[in-house]
């Protein structure tokens, strides 16, 4: 008898279910591994194994029951070697597997986690990777010392929509099924240790920023993101960005001022560039007083001692502060679209905290831009940046298309991402790109979110930074781009400021995976919809060409609303301690 | 009729009472020259570290010094020394608090360090239209390394401070961060009204950083005279051997620079001279420095009392320095950074000791080459060596040299120069 002949397929029949990757249905295997099927047949209650199985046997998951499994191997030989190094499951019922297997093969399909009480789950896509530890020890096809089969996999699955069954038994062990395409299945029984939502999070990228490929490794995680862990990975971000934030608190230090020009906004999450030092440079000079601050604190370890600096800034400079507190980080977008709830202004002025005023009179230099240009020019503009080594950039973004290629032993895949860089109009050191000429007041396709001034009305009919992204690297750009579409173009003017932010320190792991996700996550939203006339450090299109008349009726590329979190009205705001 | 006295808000580093030092001795002085004229009432805030003392009530930030009058405590902590500030705000509360009780005319700050560069702005911020004097004891706002701008590299002398330059001192620190901590520095001293440097050179320093040349003068640091009448005439030895050294026994105060001519000299045969080391705070030094000043004296200890050069003489106070001046001839003051003033000069020129010192700085301003002192080479062994034996064999030098020595400054000098800039009227 050959199981293969036999197979009828059950599992491929729409009602999947639990036994939606069992292996294949053989009817003498079922009969020799379930007993009470024959005597039924025998009994004359059903006509065959076949018979069973659709009327009992598969609601039952018939052929993932040991007995059934243990057949199968007898005739298919055991499955492939698996080793599960560290499977995690966090309280929302995200989880995370992480192993590898000598599959080269029997593919590894699938990754089931049958946790008790639960509803078994599959993982989703299995992303694969090299192990070059298992390479050594297993081999296979080498080339030049290297296989050429990525042995390591890891499985993510995003927060289940019920979590709730998930937090019930923290500590269960729970067997998990290694599928493989002929139908064999590992059982391993595993202990998902418990994690929190965000140190799963962390940990996913951590590995997405790890992991090692075959190939470019752009293209490889983008394919990897393609396959399903991409939106998981911005469901779990968003899950945890929501939590995190609706136990935002605000305490203001300062004067409450009634008539405020702008609201310089901050998000703050290490100790680079204190408060105090932004708070000084912003303050105390002609016309600041119509500015207020408000900064988020994006980590919990600073929430002490950054009260204490306010209360001393606002003491000390008589600004007026608004500190927004909640218990985790909650993401560049999310933290400013959380600090403008509180503005008391109809501008808002997105800051990087290594943003300082050049000139004294920036907060008059800054009124007059608003006075003097046209409406349009200032509905969303950044200012001319001068960095520590001497160049000037005037934060204008401009995009284009970066062609990679990526050779692996199963073929040579192209693929074309977008990348956002920044536009030099006068660098005397360093790299020159874009437009030779330095201009005082121009368009531009995006700006750096280093230092954002906009009109509060266009950044709420815009619905804000999209909270999908999980670093700030493209939420700035992806803003700009719904603001274009929707008919305002972003604009720099000459408003100099200082951008002083490199630090001897390097990226976490963590956060080059979210900026992986992010690019991911950027191209795929707007490369389909970017005609070449917006690419390139020159772009040709008419929203984009010099002249102070209000643009025309142009076509503009079109994008869904971002994704952002519906939450509450802004927490209470107290009224602080403050001179 | 006579117009109210000028009340002036003296704002020290520390209070030389209980932290010995050139800074806080100057301001010192000042507030005691001023508390004797009856047209300035001075007040006197003086750091001191709250967090060690445990005279004072916990909840007290800003004390009395004993009941003396017009002489108060501000009790620092936590206190943060690349940016210069405070973390307290009850600290700012209570010097906000201090402000309008004492209502100052001029607030005359003698440094920032523990009191905080962001004093400056709140000063200015609570009594706009007060007078804001500051004066520059060293080079901190430029210079992240102790104020001394000596490379940590290679220990040169600095004289092109930049982002990039003082990141090859700290190289922890990206470039980028010493631009932003100079803008820091830069708008909290823009608060101030005038600015005064001890020497001359030092201006140059300040402006080449950016204090504007127009808001920058010279005003001399003044002490009283320790000296009894007469002391400046006292003829020297025959011949004039007897070495001082005052002064902190650590790396920038170049005591190890004496030490290693001794050593060249006694190599050479030339024995024939003293040197009388005054001073402590070994602690302050660097290891490598403490360990070569400790293995030098224990060693010139050892030897027999008719061979030794080199007498450690320990800590003293200034009413003990007419005793340890009687006993030389000459003061080596051999500092290895700039050494802004050096009121070791003037405590020499008290009672009449020629100066040896080294080429550079405030020293080398103060101190006139073969005129009233001699200089040699900063740093250099041999140089100071060859000077010392110039300085016991060169007949008629010594006479020549304390012949043209300058009167010490006095303090009321320094008092006269600025209280006229006290009442200067205000400009901004």
């Amino acid at each position: 008898m050959s199981v293969h002949d036999d197979r009828s397929s059950p599992a491929d029949s729409p009602e999947q279910g639990p036994d939606r990757t069992a292996p294949p249905f053989d009817e003498a295997l079922y009969l020799r591994a379930f007993p009470d099927v024959t005597v039924a047949i025998e009994q004359g209650q059903i006509t065959s194994g076949l018979d069973h199985y659709r009327m009992a046997g598969q609601a039952e998951g018939r052929l993932t029951h040991a007995a059934y499994l243990r057949e199968f191997e007898a005739v298919m030989g055991p499955p492939p070697r698996v080793t599960v190094d560290s499977p995690l499951r966090a309280p929302c019922g995200a989880m995370l597997i992480v192993g590898w297997t000598d599959d080269q093969e029997d593919a590894l399909t699938e990754i089931i986690v049958d946790q008790p009480g639960v509803r078994p789950r599959p993982t989703g896509a299995i992303a694969r990777l090299r192990r070059p530890d298992v390479e050594a020890a297993v081999g296979g096809t080498m080339i030049n010392g290297a296989s050429l089969h990525p042995f390591g996999f890891w499985a993510f699955a995003g927060p289940d929509p019920d979590p709730s069954a998930h937090e019930s038994n923290p500590e269960d062990h729970c067997p998990m099924q290694l599928c493989f395409r002929s139908g064999k299945r590992q059982i391993s029984e595993q202990r998902l240790e418990p994690v929190s939502n965000v140190a799963l999070m962390t940990k996913v990228l951590d590995g997405l920023a790890r992991a090692e490929y075959h190939g470019d490794r752009l293209i490889e995680t983008f394919a990897i993101l393609d396959g399903g862990m991409g939106d998981q990975i911005v469901a779990l971000n968003r899950m945890i960005t929501q939590s995190i934030t609706s136990r935002a608190i605000a305490e203001r230090f300062g004067p409450k001022r009634s008539k405020l020009l702008g609201s310089i906004i901050v998000p703050i999450e290490d100790r680079r560039n204190p408060l105090f030092v932004q708070a000084r440079a912003f303050s105390m000079q002609a016309g600041s007083d119509a500015y207020e601050f408000i900064y988020v604190i994006n980590n919990p370890d600073l929430i002490e001692p950054l009260c204490r600096e306010a209360h001393i800034a606002a003491q000390t400079y008589g600004v007026s502060i608004t500190l927004v507190m909640y218990p985790g980080n909650a993401g560049f977008a999310c933290a400013n679209n959380i600090a403008a709830g509180f503005a008391g202004s109809k501008r808002l002025l997105f800051v990087s905290p290594d943003i300082l005023p050049r000139a004294p009179d920036w907060a008059r230099t800054h009124a007059r831009v608003i006075a003097d240009r046209p409406g349009h020019e200032t509905r969303l503009f950044g200012p001319r940046l001068y960095h520590g080594d001497g160049s000037v950039t005037d934060g204008g973004l401009y995009l284009d298309v970066e062609k990679r290629i990526s050779g692996h032993a199963n073929g040579i895949t192209r693929r074309s991402v977008l990348r956002v860089e920044p536009l030099e109009t006068n660098a005397p050191i360093g790299i020159t790109q874009g437009t030779s000429q330095p201009t005082s007041s121009r368009p531009v396709l995006a700006i750096t979110d280093a230092f954002i001034s906009m009109e509060r009305g266009w950044f709420e009919r815009l619905n804000g930074f999209s909270e999908d992204y999980v670093g700030h690297g493209h939420a700035d750009a992806d803003l700009c781009l719904r603001s274009l579409a929707a008919g305002t173009v972003a604009w720099t003017h000459d408003l100099p400021m200082w951008h002083l932010g490199g630090r001897i320190t390097t990226q976490s792991p963590a956060q080059d995976g979210g900026s992986l996700v992010d690019r991911w996550l950027f191209s795929r939203a707007w490369q389909p919809v970017l005609g070449e006339e917006l690419l390139g450090p020159t772009p040709n299109h008419p929203l984009l060409a010099v002249t102070t008349e209000p643009p025309a009726q142009v076509t503009t590329p079109e994008r869904p609303a971002p994704s952002r979190s519906r939450r509450a009205a802004p927490a209470r705001t107290k009224s602080g301690a403050g001179a | 009729m006579a117009s109210d006295p000028l009340k002036v808000l003296i704002v020290a580093v520390y209070h030389p009472d209980l932290v010995k030092g050139g800074s806080q001795q100057v301001a010192y002085e000042l507030f005691q020259e001023l508390s004797g004229r009856d047209d300035v009432q001075p007040v006197l805030l003086a750091a001191a570290n709250g967090r060690d003392s445990i005279l004072f009530r916990p909840d007290v930030r800003i004390a009395g010094f004993d009941g003396r009058p017009n002489e108060y405590l501000y009790l620092t902590h936590d206190y943060d020394h690349w940016w210069q500030k405070n973390a307290d705000p009850a600290l700012t509360e209570a010097y906000v608090a201090f402000l309008r009780a004492t209502a100052p005319d001029v607030v005359h700050f003698h440094h920032f360090l523990n009191i905080g560069v962001d004093i400056i702005s709140l000063t200015r911020r609570i009594l706009p239209s007060c007078r804001i004097i500051f004066t520059f004891h060293e080079f901190l706002a430029i210079c992240q390394a102790d104020g001394q701008m000596v490379r940590r590299t290679d220990r040169s002398l600095c004289r092109k401070p930049s982002p990039i330059r003082c990141h090859q001192c700290f190289p922890e620190r990206h470039p980028d961060e010493f631009a932003v901590r100079k803008l820091w520095f830069s708008q909290h001293l823009d608060q101030v009204d005038e600015f005064t440097c001890p020497t001359r050179f030092m201006i140059e320093h300040y402006v080449d950083w950016g204090i504007p040349r127009e808001k920058i003068s010279w005003v001399t640091n003044g002490q009283q005279s320790y000296a009894p009448p007469g002391a400046r005439s006292v003829p020297a030895r025959k011949p004039p051997n007897r070495f001082g050294y005052f002064g902190q026994l650590h790396d920038s105060k170049g005591v190890h620079v004496v030490f290693r001519a001794v050593n060249i000299l006694r190599s050479e045969g030339f024995t024939d001279f003293r040197v009388e080391v005054n001073g402590d705070n070994i602690h302050f030094a660097s290891s490598a420095m403490q360990a070569e000043i400790q293995d030098f004296l224990a060693a010139e200890a050892a030897l027999p009392p008719n061979e030794r050069i080199v007498i450690e003489n320990g800590a003293y106070d200034l009413d003990q320095l007419h005793r340890r001046m009687t006993t030389i001839d000459w003061s080596i003051v051999p500092s290895i950074w700039w050494e802004i003033f050096g009121l070791v000069i003037s405590e020499a020129w008290m009672f009449g000791k020629p100066v040896i010192c080294s080429n550079v700085g405030g020293m080398a301003e103060r101190v006139q080459d073969n005129v009233d002192g001699l200089h040699f080479e900063m740093g250099n062994p041999r140089a100071l060596a060859d000077a010392v034996r110039r300085a016991c064999t060169e007949k008629g030098l010594w006479e020549r040299l304390h012949g043209a020595l300058p009167e010490p400054p006095t303090r009321a000098l320094m008092a006269d120069l600025f209280t006229a800039m006290y009442r200067r009227p205000a400009q901004r």
